[in-house]
This record gives C-alpha cells, sequence and structure tokens, in this order.
C-alpha cells in the first residue's frame, strides 16, 4: 500500500430504534470533537445504516474502525459498557452475532464477504452494551451517558491506529519514510484530565484470536 | 446492533409455518414485522416540516422513497410550486437509491440462491469479480445519493418545498465518468444474470405500478394494473383495502373486488415497457426478460433492467442539470389530507396524512409495498410448496426463500429471514 494513509470509522445502526443509534449517533459525536480540536487528517467518518454496507466500506482503506451496539444475554454485564475488538482475518467472535441484517446479513457477514472478497483492512470494533431497540425510543439513559466515553474512545483509537499505520509503514520502508509522503500524525494534544483513560477498568478486550473476554 | 451469546430472535425476522397433510396444505402462513405502523403514532403532532427528518429512518436501505411519498402530499395539498429543476433533482437522488437497493438485493442476496451457494460470503469467494463490478455500480448509486441528499443514510436536504441545499452542476458532472462506466458494467450484469439458472413459476397474477404518459414512473403518476385497473393516491385507501388476518399482526392489502396484487420492479417493467431507455431494452435483451411476464422468478432481470434504466436517465438529467435557484419554495399550510404514491425500489409506497391548518400532523397513514405484497407472497408459497413437497426440508426452507426473495422484502419495512416451521402429516 502507497499513498496517503487512510482510516475510516464506521458507524452502524438505526436512528429510533432505542440504542440501535449508538454507532451512528458516536461516529457523528467523534468526528465533531476531531473538528473541534484541529481534526484527525486522513480520517473519514461515516455515518452507515445496515451492517451489508461494511461490503463496499471496507474498500480503498488501510485500517477501519467498526462502531456499534452489542447485545449480550439478559443478565450479563451492564448496559452502557464500552467493548473493544481487534478483528482478526477470522471475522468477529462467533458469539457476536448481528441482528439488525437485511435478509441475515449483518455486520459479521458483511465483514466476512469483504474478507472473502480479499479486502483486508486492520479492523478494531468499538460499542456498547445496548439497553434496548425500542421502536421510536432515544438511547436508553445508561448508553447515553456512556456516549461521549464512547466517542472519545473512538478519536483515540483513530490517533493510535494512524500511528501505528504510519509506524508500520515506514518500518516496511527501512525506517526511512518518504519525505514527500510523510505518515500523517496529529500533534499531541494533551489528554484532558477527566477525559476517558484510553482503557476504561469495565472495558471488553477481546484477543486477537477471536475470543469475546468479558471484563468488568 | 451486534448480538452476543444466545438470545431470543429478534424482532424483524420473518417465520413460515405450513402444516402439511399427505401432498395438500392445510395451512401456510407467513409472518412479518413491520415496523412503519409504529412510526404512523410518532409523526402524529409533529409539525410537518420534521416529517422529512423521521419518515427517511423508517428505512435504511430506501430513506429517499419514505421522504418523497411524504414531500410530495404535502406539497401538493399545500399546493407549493417547487423551483425549476426541483424535479429532476429528486428523480436523481431516487435513482441512485434504485441503483444501490437493485444492486444490493441482486449480487448479495438473490444471485447466492440461484448460483446455489450457501450464502454470500461463499458466493463471495467464488464470484469475486462479479461481486466487484456489482458493488461498484451500487456504491455509484450510494454516492449519488450523498451527494445529493447531504446524507447517505438519512438523507438531510429533501424539504417541503425543495431541497435546503442543491448540489452545484459541477458537483453532479464529476459524476460522469462513473454513470458512463456504469452503463458498460450493468450490461455485464445483464449478461450474468441472464446466465443464471432461474426457475420458472408461471401463474395468473395482478401486477400493480404507477404509470406516467411522459416518464418512467418514480415521483408522479397515476396508479395502474394489468388488469386494467386505474385509480390515483388521492382514492388509493377506497381501491385498497388493508385487513387484519388472524395468523399475523401485520395487515395484509387486497384490491377491492380483487384479492392479492403484486408491486415492484417486475411490476413497473410489465406496465411501462414502452418507457424503458435505449439501455434498459438492451439490459432486459441480456438479462433474459421477456415482457409482459408475471413469473416473480424473473424479478431480478426486472431490477437489472431498471439499474440500467436508472444509469440511463442519471447522465441525461447529470447533462441538463441547472441548480434549482432559490432550492426552495415559500410553504404555507393549510388543513386538508396530503395523500401520494411514489415507486419505492420494492413497489409502490403510499403516505397519507391528516393536516391541521397550522401545519400539524393529525394522523398518518404509511402502507410499504412489502405489506402490499405480504398476501401474494403467501399466495404464491400456497401453489409453489406443493409442487416441491417431495424434496427434503432444508431444500424447501431454501425454495420458499427464493419466492420470498423475490418480492425483496425490506430490511425494516419486513423481513429479515424465514424460520421454516413444517409439520408433515
Amino acid at each position: 500500500v502507497t499513498g496517503v494513509l487512510r482510516l475510516r470509522v464506521i458507524g452502524f445502526g438505526s436512528f429510533d430504534a432505542g440504542d440501535d443509534a449508538v454507532g451512528p449517533l458516536a461516529v457523528r459525536a467523534a468526528k465533531e470533537q476531531a473538528e473541534t480540536t484541529g481534526g484527525l487528517p486522513g480520517v473519514e467518518f461515516v455515518e452507515a445504516g445496515p451492517g451489508i454496507d461494511v461490503v463496499d466500506l471496507l474498500e480503498g482503506v488501510d485500517a477501519v474502525i467498526l462502531v456499534d451496539a452489542v447485545r449480550v444475554p439478559e443478565g450479563e454485564g451492564r448496559p452502557g459498557r464500552l467493548v473493544r475488538l481487534e478483528v482478526g482475518p477470522e471475522g468477529l467472535p462467533s458469539e457476536l452475532r448481528t441482528s439488525m441484517s437485511s435478509h441475515g446479513i449483518g455486520l459479521a457477514e458483511g465483514l466476512a464477504i469483504a474478507r472473502a472478497m480479499g479486502r483486508s483492512p486492520r479492523v478494531v470494533f468499538l460499542g456498547l452494551q445496548a439497553w434496548h431497540e425500542r421502536a421510536g425510543e432515544p438511547l436508553s439513559i445508561p448508553v447515553a451517558a456512556a456516549l461521549a466515553t464512547l466517542a472519545g474512545e473512538i478519536r483515540l483509537e483513530a490517533r493510535h491506529l494512524m500511528d501505528e499505520l504510519a509506524s508500520d509503514r515506514s518500518a516496511d520502508q527501512g525506517g526511512d519514510p518518504d519525505p514527500s509522503d510523510p505518515p500523517v500524525r496529529e500533534p499531541e494534544e494533551a489528554c484532558p484530565a477527566s477525559g476517558p483513560p484510553p482503557h476504561p477498568p469495565n472495558l471488553i478486550v477481546g484477543a486477537a484470536a477471536g475470543h469475546l473476554v468479558r471484563g468488568g | 446492533v451486534v448480538e452476543v451469546g444466545s438470545l431470543a430472535r429478534v424482532e424483524g425476522e420473518g417465520a413460515l409455518h405450513i402444516r402439511v397433510s399427505g401432498d395438500t396444505i392445510e395451512d401456510l402462513r407467513l409472518e412479518i414485522y413491520e415496523p412503519p405502523r409504529f412510526f404512523e403514532a410518532f409523526l402524529a403532532g409533529r409539525h410537518f416540516t420534521e416529517v422529512p427528518d423521521i419518515v427517511p429512518r423508517i428505512c435504511g436501505i430506501c430513506p429517499v422513497a419514505y421522504q418523497m411519498s411524504a414531500i410530495h402530499g404535502l406539497e401538493r395539498l399545500f399546493d407549493v410550486h417547487v423551483p425549476e429543476g426541483t424535479h429532476e433533482l429528486r428523480r436523481l437522488l431516487y435513482l441512485g437509491e434504485w441503483i444501490e437497493s437493485h444492486m444490493l438485493h441482486v449480487h448479495l442476496l438473490a444471485a447466492p440462491d440461484f448460483l446455489g451457494y450457501e450464502s454470500a460470503i461463499e458466493m463471495a469467494a467464488h464470484e469475486r469479480p462479479a461481486l466487484e463490478r456489482g458493488l461498484a455500480v451500487k456504491r455509484l448509486g450510494n454516492d449519488l445519493m450523498a451527494a445529493i441528499g447531504g446524507r447517505e443514510i438519512h438523507p438531510v436536504s429533501p424539504q417541503v418545498g425543495g431541497f435546503s441545499k442543491a448540489p452545484s452542476s459541477r458537483e453532479l458532472e464529476a459524476f460522469l465518468p462513473r454513470l458512463e462506466e456504469a452503463a458498460e458494467r450493468v450490461l455485464e450484469v445483464a449478461d450474468w444474470v441472464g446466465a443464471l439458472p432461474v426457475p420458472k413459476f408461471v401463474r395468473p397474477a395482478e401486477l400493480v405500478s404507477m404509470v406516467n404518459p411522459l416518464e418512467y414512473p418514480i415521483n408522479e403518476g397515476s396508479i395502474a394494473s394489468s388488469t386494467g385497473r386505474s385509480f390515483d393516491a388521492i382514492t388509493f385507501e377506497q381501491n385498497v383495502h388493508e385487513v387484519q388476518v388472524p395468523h399475523s399482526n401485520a395487515l395484509h392489502a387486497r384490491l377491492v373486488d380483487g384479492d392479492s396484487y403484486f408491486v415492484g420492479p417486475l411490476a413497473r417493467v410489465n406496465l411501462n415497457a414502452g418507457r424503458l431507455t435505449p439501455l434498459a431494452q438492451e439490459a432486459a435483451r441480456r438479462s433474459g426478460l421477456s415482457l409482459p411476464t408475471p413469473d416473480p422468478f424473473a424479478s431480478m432481470a426486472a431490477r437489472v433492467t431498471e439499474t440500467a434504466l436508472a444509469v440511463d436517465e442519471s447522465i441525461r438529467i447529470v447533462r441538463d442539470y441547472r441548480r434549482p435557484e432559490p432550492p426552495m419554495a415559500k410553504v404555507h399550510p393549510r388543513a386538508g389530507r396530503a395523500a401520494w404514491v411514489t415507486e419505492a425500489p420494492r413497489g409502490i409506497l403510499y403516505h397519507r396524512y391528516d393536516v391541521t391548518d397550522d401545519g400539524i400532523i393529525r394522523e398518518a397513514k404509511i402502507v410499504p409495498p412489502t405489506s402490499q405484497n405480504l398476501r401474494h407472497m403467501e399466495d404464491d408459497l400456497r401453489l409453489f410448496v406443493p409442487t416441491i413437497l417431495d424434496r427434503s426440508d432444508e431444500d424447501l426452507t431454501r425454495l420458499c426463500e427464493m419466492v420470498v426473495r423475490n418480492y425483496d422484502p425490506c430490511i425494516s419495512c419486513a423481513t429479515h429471514f424465514l424460520t421454516l416451521d413444517l409439520a408433515r402429516g
């Protein structure tokens, strides 16, 4: 891969369906935050709808951050909990199943189709545990309360990914990056004391092998 | 939403219940969830200016259709004269949605069935060039929607009165090279579809679509059927009755003095064959669409034909485009009933709003294409299932899914997909 590094942040979900809106809303908030703090060059923010859209949104980028609501069996975890997964070639872990799908094709299936078609950017999944997805209702209170944390997490993740991609590329080029094509780096922004830590204690961190590890 | 672990089935999935005795079907019920019913209540009490922001949220695949039925109906009631160029720009926006929706259906939903793949995932590994080609055309549709609507998923610029912001000629002209490329690709897609092994299932059916003497109908026109019926949006509810059936919480639509009917691309190409553009005629020929035909399995070829029409017309609209100035007309609400239909990718979409003189929606009614087709799908299955009872349950489910999938029941207008509950006696 040559040229400018590109990262696409994609929020999936529908509005007016309770916590299902968290993907696009968090991406919108992250975009607004990034714009007020000077932007994130090379990062594109997309509000998508159905998970199937991931098939063409995985094209032409070095990395993507997928943002969506997460359902867990009743009694597990708590609504508003942050979920982070590094998604390897095997796709989303089998215990992650999409619900809001078109004819059985949702985010997990869309991702698998994209992989089968040879689209292999680096993929990180970020989401919040949903409480409900009832039609016509806004975000639930615990999810709404965690929205800003998720947006902050998206920005941090985007920055880390861009840094890592830049250093991977410069390593590939023998540590001598092409001066005409400098890796995109943001000026370091001081992390506000009140801001979200990079990995809150209640974070679910998925192993690269694809197993969902429940934390918190 | 991503779901973790084992949960009860989510709302929105379809279920098919069949009870068979010998080779006779004793009972057959198709169940599909319908969110628009909820939105009708949600719209009551809202100001008319909020409607274009609310209704696109009903469907992630066809948001423009919902906006267009609502906006045109309200403009007719308020006697709004939209700025010159608005008609063409709205048509282009809607064509983008047809391209996106049709190419999604053909490549990822229908083709795996016809090619005998277990899933689109399995097909992707084997049919990569065909998928890349189809998805590139689909993406062009999405990008047109984003450029005109201001946002791809829930377009924000269409308003009662016009557009809050209209794209410049230069922005649209940038699409010409991609549209011209798509005009070539779509014929290759037609060849690909024409070569698929497609079952035949011909039975008498009443096909219903809009007709328009001036153009292939999308936003304007009256309603006609293949048996000579003719009415317009304002009398829709006198001509189409929605009946409660005991087995389903979805309403079933049927024609007055008639029965189930069939809306969608196949109905449109049948009733508007004379308005197909040259590229669309070529796509019809290559995809094996021979008109007239009531065969629901010809729907995939109809979608390819309409995609060609959409690309052809988009090129014409972009070349002749003049940005509407100003983009929006002044709107003065008045009391009364707004009723309109437009041709959503899946067929006619009816909206009706009863409005107060200060522009508040008192009552809303939305009849999406999938609810109109529901009864027809059941009727298809009643006739089709007895011919395939010798198959395994697995085969039978797949074939039933193909029958239902011909209608492309919408993601939130309808089913996610079928759970078959078959009792053989």
